[in-house]
């Protein structure tokens, strides 16, 4: 909400001095320096008015605020501190250099064409920064004069702050020496993260994450999973929502205004509210359209249900580690979402028709994986059924299961079985159906405030643990289109330089072996 | 008052002059003429004022401060029980007194006679008061019982009998949680009874849990208690109403490697719906003794001993981990005598949900689990004895993690199981670990209070629960706290025997981080395996050594 000024009598200083009587306000002749005193003090109390609606704020999940308001700070800056390794250097493991670019010192002060000086390490953000309070002469805007660098608890500005005579010097002494300068900032409404949502909430929950908009609500769908004994479809949304910073439907019974795509990305709004996204983005929704909470609006992410059996075209296909098959296996079993052909031997040692089909993953656990099943098959059909045993209904092989034929005698022939199968499709069908679904993330149209999807771990604590979320990210390449219609193809000929050969004597030629690596994983 | 300062000199100085100086800066723009450096402006108005009104602004913070539970940890200000309360009563938790230690006392008779115990009766132990629940009626063998409180005595064999009866600490703590065997003296020695002593490890006494604690709690206190998300199995597990007491709960399902019994299927590949929950019930297990009838089986190959049989059916020790000694009830050698068979099984009688168990690696350490073991008894042979016929009384000792069977029968009761709902508990796996290090201190100083030490290991390790790793650090800094001066801590030693489902010992040892492996195949991992403790197996020893002066 934007201030509004005056917003009331502590605003207005004449009306203060009112209260104390037309003595003070009208005969005394120092009421000109009565009035300043009024006004700090009205300064003072909007401040302290300020932190009691803030309290009261915090005591709901809901509306406890992310930052702490300051409608004044002093923001002190020491010369000294200019461009000091603190805040102007590369740090291991936290900037983006690496060892072999240029030549990089770690935690060495690096030369550069800004000005950078420590600020208060919860000072979160802050819009305005006036030299004085009342007539300021230097007005310095976020963004346009300075950044706030929160990773280096700095402030970084364009031009030097202590190179402009508008900000009054102050020295500062040592045993009576002049140690330093310092000048002071006005920053007006700065925030302050006094991890408000950590310390009253997310502490509970043992949710750890820097404060934003975007972990409150992630904190709130968490602690609304747990309120309501699991992650209802409004819940999980929501957190998804909250980790990938892209925004749902907020309310119920929002219409689609206008979808567009501007200088920042792609904008949403319905007749209710407005939403960003980033814009590779691409909307799901139409104008027109009536939605729920809840509803997704752009496709960053899809979450696919195989209570059906189906499985989109979306997803292409599916690793299974550990926590799905067997673990004797080296790595991943990839069921792709494609139709593959259905191989069968009819002449199995096994005396029963054996099947297969095409499964990414090691050659060696492919095939360990169809003698299991086939192994498994046969040990069921060989199985005598007890009558009073429910535990053991096995039908047989995985031949018998897709036998087409009505009234099956005898073991499958390679006409009385389908002649291609979809691996993924078929333990959807079979397997998967009952209790797993896939969130499918597409991380280029995630928004920059993300929370990092490591995050995702959280989500176990609400999850039941008898069904499984797969989560897929899909990185999506770099696109860059063309029009067909603009291309015009001619074809020519030339001679081209004879091929060279090159001898190279066998001594010097190594077989090293394939070398395999895993590609895939599954997060759970 | 907690919430609000009793005293200005307690604020802040440097919210003070922040404070002083906005004020200043508002005066001093609009009248550069008055001097607000130092003087009677400068002292008794905006000194004053930011004073005053700093006082306010902390008051307002306090209160923010006092409705979040870690932030009256970190401010010792605000560690008034009535604010600890409100927070707790916001979560749904009250604030508990602590559990007093109970367990069964055996009594030693001389002789066959109907014995009263009266409730009055207080008997002191580690310098701990316990008495019977209950007025309880010892009567000889084969009188039949028929009302509460009556028991049956059992012969011995020695010429004496024995009776368990229930008692209770006197006052709420870990100091009630004797270990099995601990002489209890009683203030007025009944009739007809020669000794009395713990017949199991007492494991339930605990003290009033900390704030820290509670910060633990709390999101038991919010999470719906029903079978839904993980945390709400834990939240129901842990209702007022249940097994509050619980330390520490895995809830294993759908997509963990742990979870084989979702395998059983056609397809080599998990389908869901099964649920493994695996309970720390206690910060140790507990050591249970109990007369058990075997059966003779035939005379040893050897020159001396027969050999006898016990089936352990389902009830006796329900999912303890193995049996420790064998012995008969008058045989008080440490050891007991040499088990030479052991079989694992399963029973599902009488049960109203029988659970999706195959092989013994998915059965073991649940309420359902079964045991048949058979042993050498050294004993000069008695040729009147009938092969499967003759029958004995023998003592044996388990190693337990209590109220596995409660905690399955209250999952799967009625109320709690949904339809199809398979939920299985199960003991967490055992890393029975073991502790050695030197205290190295100068001749000066004083001995460190090694007991305080050990248990203080002891309930720090009891915290970790379902981790995975046992850090050094852990341990070093627990001892430090009973360090002083010229004392300090040598490396430490810790080795860890893992009982693993499949009746096979894993053993870790390392001095930085003893790890358990991961190994989902046996169902060993951190999501299955805790390290138990107890302060006998820590062994200190101190070293008057090093220090040059």
């Amino acid at each position: 909400m934007l201030p509004v000024y005056p917003g009331s009598d502590l605003d207005r200083a004449r009306n203060m001095l009112a209260t104390l009587g037309s003595f003070w306000y009208r005969t005394f002749t120092g009421s000109d320096q009565l009035r300043s005193y009024a006004i700090a003090t009205g300064e003072s109390v909007a401040q302290s008015h300020r932190n009691v609606l803030e309290l009261a704020q915090s005591l709901s999940r809901y509306t406890i605020p992310v930052f702490h308001t300051e409608n004044w700070l002093p923001i002190t800056l020491r010369k000294s501190q200019k461009n000091s390794r603190a805040t102007t250097s590369f740090k291991f493991d936290r900037t983006a250099e690496t060892f072999n670019t240029n030549k990089t010192t770690f935690n060495t002060t690096i030369r550069t064409d800004t000005f950078a000086y420590s600020v208060d390490k919860d000072l979160a953000s802050v819009h305005k920064v006036f030299n004085q309070l009342i007539f300021p002469k230097v007005t310095l805007s976020k963004n346009a004069d300075f950044i706030l660098d929160r990773e280096n608890s700095a402030i970084v500005f364009t031009s030097d702050p202590f190179e402009n005579p508008n900000f009054l010097r102050r020295g500062v002494y040592d045993k009576g020496r002049l140690a330093d300068e310092e000048i002071v900032l006005w920053g007006f409404k700065a925030q302050l993260d006094y991890e408000y949502v950590f310390n009253q909430f997310a502490y509970a929950l043992g949710i750890y994450l820097r404060s934003s908009e975007n972990a409150k609500t992630f904190m709130n769908s968490l602690f609304s999973g747990l309120v309501d004994g699991g992650a209802s479809i409004v819940t999980f949304n929501s957190a998804l929502s909250a980790l990938c910073d892209v925004a749902v439907t907020e309310t119920d019974g929002e219409v689609v205004d206008v979808i567009s795509l501007d200088a920042h990305g792609l904008f949403i709004a319905t007749n209710k509210k407005a939403y960003r996204f980033a814009a590779s983005a691409i909307p799901v929704v139409s104008a027109g359209q009536s939605l729920l909470a809840g509803d997704p609006l752009v496709n960053a992410f899809e979450v696919i249900e195989f209570n059906t059996g189906n499985v989109p075209e979306s997803l292409s296909a599916l690793a299974l580690d550990q926590g799905f098959v067997d673990v004797c296996f080296y790595g991943d079993l990839v069921f792709e979402n494609k139709e593959v052909p259905l191989e069968v031997d009819t002449n199995h040692p096994s005396g029963y028709t054996f099947v297969k089909f095409q499964v990414g993953g090691f050659p060696v656990d492919t095939e360990l994986f169809f003698d299991e099943l086939h192994r498994r098959g046969v040990e069921a059909a060989d199985f005598v059924q007890d009558p009073c045993d429910r535990r053991n209904l096995k039908l047989g092989t995985l031949a018998h299961l897709l036998d087409r034929r009505a009234q099956p005698e005898g073991e499958p022939k390679i006409s009385d079985l389908p002649k291609k199968i979809n691996p993924l499709q078929f333990i959807a069908q079979n397997i998967f159906r009952n209790n797993v679904f896939v969130a499918l993330l597409r991380v280029p149209a995630l928004g920059q405030n993300r929370l990092g999807l490591y995050n995702i771990r959280h989500l176990r604590q609400i999850l039941p643990p008898h069904t499984a979320a797969f989560f897929v990210y899909e990185l999506g390449a770099l696109k860059d289109k063309k029009n067909g219609d603009d291309i015009l193809e001619s074809l020519s000929r030339f001679t081209g330089m004879a091929p060279q050969y090159n001898v190279v004597p066998e001594v010097y030629v190594k077989d090293r072996g394939v070398m395999v690596s895993t590609i895939s994983g599954t997060c759970q | 008052m907690p919430l609000e300062i009793q005293s200005l000199s307690e604020l802040d100085a440097a919210k003070v002059a922040q404070m002083q100086a906005t004020l200043t800066q508002l005066m001093q723009e609009r009248h550069p003429e008055v001097e607000l450096t130092r003087g009677a402006f400068h002292d008794l108005v905006l000194y004053f004022n930011s004073v005053l009104n700093t006082a306010v602004k902390e008051n307002i913070d306090r209160v923010l401060q006092s409705k979040s539970l870690l932030n009256i940890t970190q401010n010792p200000v605000l560690a008034e029980p009535e604010l600890v309360d409100a927070v707790l009563s916001n979560y749904n938790l009250t604030r508990g007194e602590g559990v007093a230690a109970s367990g069964d006392a055996t009594i030693i008779l001389l002789q066959p006679e109907t014995t009263t115990v009266s409730s009055s009766l207080r008997m002191a132990a580690d310098g701990v008061q316990f008495s019977p629940v209950t007025i309880f009626n010892i009567l000889p063998p084969g009188e039949p019982i028929t009302a509460l409180g009556d028991v049956q005595m059992i012969e011995v064999g020695d010429g004496t009998y024995a009776a368990n009866i229930a008692v209770v600490a006197e006052v709420a703590g870990v100091t009630g949680n004797i270990k099995r065997g601990t002489t209890l003296v009683p203030d007025f020695a009944p009739n007809n009874t020669e000794a009395i002593y713990a017949a199991s490890d007492f494991v339930n006494g605990a003290a009033p849990p900390t704030n820290e604690e509670y910060i633990a709690k709390l999101k038991d206190g919010l999470a719906a208690k029903t079978i839904g998300g993980r945390a709400s199995y834990a939240a129901l597990l842990r209702s007022p109403e249940a097994f509050p007491a619980i330390k520490h709960i895995s809830v294993v399902g759908f997509g963990s490697p742990e979870q084989r019994r979702d395998q059983h299927s056609l397809f080599p590949i998990s389908g869901g719906g099964r649920v493994d929950v695996y309970l720390q019930t206690y910060a140790e297990y507990q050591e249970q003794e109990q007369l058990l009838q075997a059966t003779y089986i035939q005379d040893s190959d050897a020159e001396l001993g027969t050999i006898w049989q016990i089936e352990v059916n389902k009830n006796v020790a329900p999912g303890f981990y193995e049996i420790l000694r064998v012995a008969r009830p008058d045989d008080t050698g440490a050891t007991g005598y040499e088990i030479l068979l052991q079989t694992q099984g399963f029973d599902f009688d009488d049960e109203d949900f029988v659970p999706d168990i195959v092989g013994r690696e998915e059965g073991a350490y649940t309420k359902y689990q079964t045991t048949v073991i058979r042993f050498l008894d050294q004993s000069p042979r008695d040729p009147t004895l009938v092969p499967l016929q003759s029958k004995a009384l023998y003592n044996v000792r388990f190693s337990v993690m209590p109220l596995i069977r409660q905690a399955q029968d209250f999952l799967g009761s009625r109320d709690n199981r949904s339809r199809a709902g398979d939920v299985l508990v199960r003991a967490a796996v055992p890393c029975f670990t073991s502790l050695s290090f030197t205290i190295r201190k100068d001749t000066a100083s004083s001995m460190p209070d090694l007991n305080a030490i050990r248990q203080a290991i002891v309930a720090a390790i009891a915290n970790i629960g379902f981790s995975g790793q046992l850090h050094s650090s852990l341990i070093s800094g627990v001892v430090h706290r009973y360090l002083t001066g010229k004392q300090a801590l040598g490396s430490i030693d810790m080795f860890g025997r893992i009982l693993r489902p499949d009746g096979q010992n894993a053993f870790i040892r390392d001095n930085t981080i003893l790890k358990i492996p991961d190994d989902p195949t046996r169902l060993v991992t951190g999501n299955t395996t805790v390290f138990l403790v107890n302060e006998d197996d820590i062994a200190i020893s101190v070293d008057m050594a090093g220090f040059t002066n």
